[in-house]
């Protein structure tokens, strides 16, 4: 669940992104897990959902390296793309259930808010898709 | 969940609008309800959700006629914006938790996909 204002627009990335609609401190806690809008899905779950739901799952959520499990967030959260320079971390608090994305430098407003999905998902830690290298 | 092909981009509506990324013939189911990933929420457990969810609900969710509970799609029909004439509209002949969404007339590859508000959303009284 974002905790800062942003809205999603098209990106120069990827499709759509998620822009900063304020101006967010180094240190700010970006998006923290909310049972409520992050839906969560074992693999189990997710091979028995309908193909059209599977491949929304595999292109928006991350499987989480600290839950072992999909992770879909309902939000404009979905629509963070991956950066090798990101301007969010994933960070281990120690008393929250799952990491949260932190920035790593002030963000202007009107900025593309990223993170590298290497930290985050599983399965793109080893991948060798090609935009998770350029 | 939405059954046909579509792409988000810029609306000349407002913001983002979803856009239909085939044709689509007139009575085509465009969307159905998809239990476990769109998110219903009651009114009480609404009301305990801070004012920044509540806004995301309202802008991005419906308050449904049909059920009283509050709706959040977790895919991109959330960006299908209002227009009074809509291309798509509930199909009350079909019941499930929300009723499904079909095309009322043939739709073109990259034609804008609205819908009229008012015949779902509580909050959108004549």
């Amino acid at each position: 669940m974002l905790l800062v204002k942003t809205s999603v627009k098209p990106s120069k990335i990827h499709g759509l992104g998620l822009f900063a609609d304020e101006k967010i401190p180094k240190g700010t806690v970006v998006w923290e897990f909310d049972p409520k809008f992050d839906l969560v899905f074992s693999e189990k779950e997710v091979g028995k959902m309908s193909e059209i739901e599977q491949n929304l799952i595999h292109k928006f959520a991350y499987f989480s390296k600290r839950l072992r499990k999909y992770v879909y967030c309902a939000d404009g959260t979905r629509f963070m793309n991956h950066s090798n320079t990101p301007n969010t971390d994933s960070v281990n608090f120690s008393n929250k259930q799952e990491n949260c994305d932190v920035a790593n430098k002030d963000i202007e407003a009107g900025e593309e808010i990223t993170v590298n999905y290497r930290d985050i998902d599983a399965y793109d830690e080893k991948s060798k898709e090609p935009y998770l290298n350029g | 969940m939405l059954l046909v092909k579509t792409i988000v981009k810029q609306s000349p509506i407002h913001g983002l609008g979803l856009f239909a990324n085939q044709n689509i013939s007139k009575g085509d189911m465009i969307w159905k309800f998809s239990d476990g990933l769109d998110l219903e929420i009651s009114p009480v457990e609404f009301s305990n959700l801070s004012s920044y969810e509540k806004g995301m609900i309202n802008f991005y969710g419906f308050h449904s006629k049909k059920t009283g509970n509050y709706h959040l799609s977790f895919d991109d029909v959330r960006f299908v914006n209002h227009s009074p004439e809509g291309n798509i509209t509930i199909d009350k002949s079909i019941d499930d938790i929300e009723y499904p969404l079909v095309a009322k007339r043939d739709i073109s590859k990259g034609e804008e996909i609205t819908q009229n508000y008012y015949e779902f959303d509580e909050s959108h009284s004549l």
